[in-house]
């Protein structure tokens, strides 16, 4: 098929799933609502009720929050692999993921636990962390893509160390649960007054990133190519890992860490475009979007954690990456 | 170098507007009292409804007593059954099979709906059942205002310690219109610890250590609700020196040094009296050498802990303790006598076991 009539067919076929999974997880949930009810409610309708309450208050925000969630992490996936050239780089490799669940964890251990706490720890220790990384690697005084992921092993592995000893003194009833389910994710405290917030930085941002796109691509041809094309090379590289950052921040303030969508997502989108240009980045958004809507459906009838669900779907996909690996070098 | 600019100062804005809408804006949600504050649970005279103030300090507002009550949290479900209100309940806890107290007390609650846990609450499971009245642990308090948007009310209990417990009890009390039922609960909890306080007297008070539910190497510190359990038993927490506020790792050495001259097992342990008789290391201490080793009744509830019933866990400790002014007999007597007649059923004599 021809590379361009490829990705429209790609680009069309993920907005059609995403909206498709959107419109069955806007039907599932414990509170009975039957179709024609939705109908009637997606029109406008039975304003004052229950369904109008539950619908919009709970489940409508639960659908876009997932579709954002997912489009933030599949999108950071897909400009951390471009920009270190790493098929393994995910949000997680900045430290951004380990710093998040570590802030959250001193709100709910070391303050008084509220969300807005949660989401103010989780918000800021993840840029600190990536604020470190970039330190560290411009204390080395290299640019290698390499010095990016030993920074963020490093500092991940702090973050991890002091969530560690977070967990050893926190009350195993309230705080330990409470830390638990912020480390698995989970999209069942999600309300409509929730939302706003990180739907507006993932859009911001992803405007962003979709603008610096060719900047992007250009990191991804190594320092030295870049440099020549006239690039300021650490500059971008770290407004570019600032903006997905913020952007994963956001979300993950909310929801809490959802595992894998960041490495899967790109991955996917790869297989599906069979190149990493063009609408690749988008894409990347798109197929995280329907992964963490998808997850989240027996996520929401089980009462269980995300990340069981985005680990389960993970799977097969590293596996075939692995299978195909062997075979022609690819992954 | 213009367009870095532009993306620097796109970033810089952004940090700024997320910063500043993190930082304000959103009420914060109340932290449960510490103190309790009976003069608040009474029903506000000028109001037609019910107005109380529940244990996390945010008001709950009642037309009238609750008919229809959704409890997420075993120990307020165990309440529903001790205020004789366990029909109202439509709704509770999962894993409401594991408690063996529904089974015996109540067990149409086995087959009422799950609705959460004690980390995750399913608002829309509760929204369906559109209760009167929503009972939840402190832990889930982000889900309160949820559900009041939705318009159902929500009272928040942190039964800690025994005198949160008597708040939790006399507030449900005041919601359910049982005050009667929660003031007899009470008067029988005062009348108890005064009866124990009468125990040992003249005798030099025994240390006694109170292991926990995971293992018998680590114990309860003097902060616990256990610990108090012990003081009022008429004993000594032999860990009271032990720092932290929930159950603390020990050492063989650190209980050897400790020597205590009774030992107690919880009722949810993993593991045996036997266990610990058996393990060498621990053979010499004077709590194995005299037979002092002693498990709560497993099959029951859970007496070490702040529960409606808990007050039987320190009066199955003061008769541990004390056997020749308080006998067991007296003690499985007395705890039958409490299910006949707050829980209403005939507890078998042979679960109540030392």
């Amino acid at each position: 098929m021809h590379t361009q009539a490829r990705s429209a067919a790609v680009t069309a076929a993920c907005l059609l799933t995403v909206g498709a999974l959107g419109l069955v997880s806007l039907c599932v949930g414990s509170f009975p609502l039957s179709l024609s009810q939705i109908m009637s409610l997606l029109a406008g309708q039975l304003g004052g009720t229950m369904e109008h309450q539950v619908f919009w208050q709970l489940r409508f925000a639960r659908m876009c929050m997932a579709a954002v969630t997912g489009w933030a992490l599949g999108l950071a996936g897909g400009v951390y692999q471009t920009v270190f050239r790493n098929p393994l780089a995910s949000p997680d490799l900045t430290g951004v993921a380990s710093g998040a669940s570590l802030g959250a964890a001193c709100a709910i251990v070391l303050g008084a636990g509220t969300r807005l706490e949660i989401m103010a720890g989780s918000f800021f220790a993840g840029l600190i962390a990536l604020a470190l990384v970039l330190g560290l690697v411009s204390a080395a005084r290299l640019e290698r893509t390499g010095s990016y992921i030993l920074a963020g092993v490093i500092i991940s592995s702090l973050c991890e160390a002091g969530l560690m000893l977070l967990k050893t003194v926190a009350d195993p009833e309230r705080e330990l649960a409470a830390i638990e389910v912020w480390t698995m994710g989970s999209l069942s405290a999600m309300t409509a007054d929730k939302l706003p917030l990180p739907a507006l930085a993932a859009a911001l941002c992803s405007a962003a990133l979709l603008l610096f796109r060719r900047q992007t691509l250009m990191l991804s041809l190594g320092s030295e190519s870049a440099r020549g094309m006239g690039l300021d090379v650490p500059r971008w590289r770290a407004l570019l890992l600032g903006l997905t950052t913020l952007m994963v921040a956001a979300v993950v303030s909310v929801v809490g860490a959802v595992a894998f969508v960041g490495l899967i997502a790109p991955h996917i989108a790869a297989l599906l475009l069979r190149r990493r240009g063009g609408v690749y980045l988008p894409v990347c958004g798109l197929v995280g979007a329907a992964v963490l809507l998808a997850a989240d459906l027996p996520a929401r009838l089980l009462n269980l954690p995300l990340s069981i669900f985005t680990v389960l779907m993970a799977v097969p996909v590293l596996a075939m990456l692995l299978l195909r690996g062997g075979r022609d070098g690819d992954a | 170098m213009k367009k870095f600019k532009t993306a620097l100062s796109l970033i810089l804005a952004l940090a700024m507007l997320l910063a500043c809408s993190a930082c304000g804006g959103t009420q914060e949600s109340a932290q449960p009292s510490a103190e309790p504050t009976p003069e608040t649970v009474s029903p506000s005279p000028e109001a037609e409804g019910i107005v109380l103030t529940d244990q996390a300090g945010r008001e709950v507002a009642l037309d009238a007593p609750a008919e229809t009550v959704v409890s997420c949290y075993y120990i307020s479900t165990y309440a529903m059954i001790a205020l004789g209100a366990q029909e109202r309940v439509v709704g509770l806890e999962k894993k409401a099979d594991t408690r063996p107290i529904y089974s015996m007390a109540a067990p149409e609650l086995i087959e009422k709906p799950a609705v959460g846990t004690m980390k995750e609450l399913d608002v829309e499971a509760v929204a369906a059942l559109a209760p009167e009245l929503v009972i939840m642990p402190a832990a889930l308090i982000d889900y309160a205002d949820t559900l009041t948007e939705l318009g159902i009310p929500v009272m928040v209990v942190n039964p800690e310690g025994h005198d949160e417990l008597v708040e939790m009890l006399t507030l449900m009390g005041a919601a359910l219109g049982l005050e009667e039922n929660a003031a007899a609960l009470v008067s029988y909890y005062d009348e108890q610890l005064a009866a124990i306080e009468q125990l040992g007297a003249d005798s030099e008070k025994p240390s006694v250590l109170m292991l926990s539910n995971s293992s018998y190497l680590s114990a309860a510190p003097a902060t616990m609700y256990q610990s108090s359990l012990i003081d009022a038993a008429g004993g000594v927490n032999a860990a009271s020196e032990l720092e932290g506020d929930y159950w603390t790792e020990l050492s063989y050495e650190d209980i050897i040094a400790m020597s205590p001259e009774v030992i107690v097992i919880p009722a949810g342990a993993d593991y045996t009296a036997a266990d610990v008789t058996g393990d060498a290391q621990l053979a010499n201490l004077p709590a194995v050498q005299s037979g002092a080793v002693y498990q709560m009744p497993s099959g029951l509830e859970e007496w070490d802990s702040p529960i409606p019933s808990g007050i039987l866990g320190c009066m199955w400790l003061a008769s541990v303790l004390h056997p020749d002014e308080y006998s067991f007999e007296d003690f499985t007597a007395d705890a039958q006598e409490f299910y006949r007649s707050f829980y209403g059923f005939e507890l078998d004599a042979a679960l109540i076991t030392k």
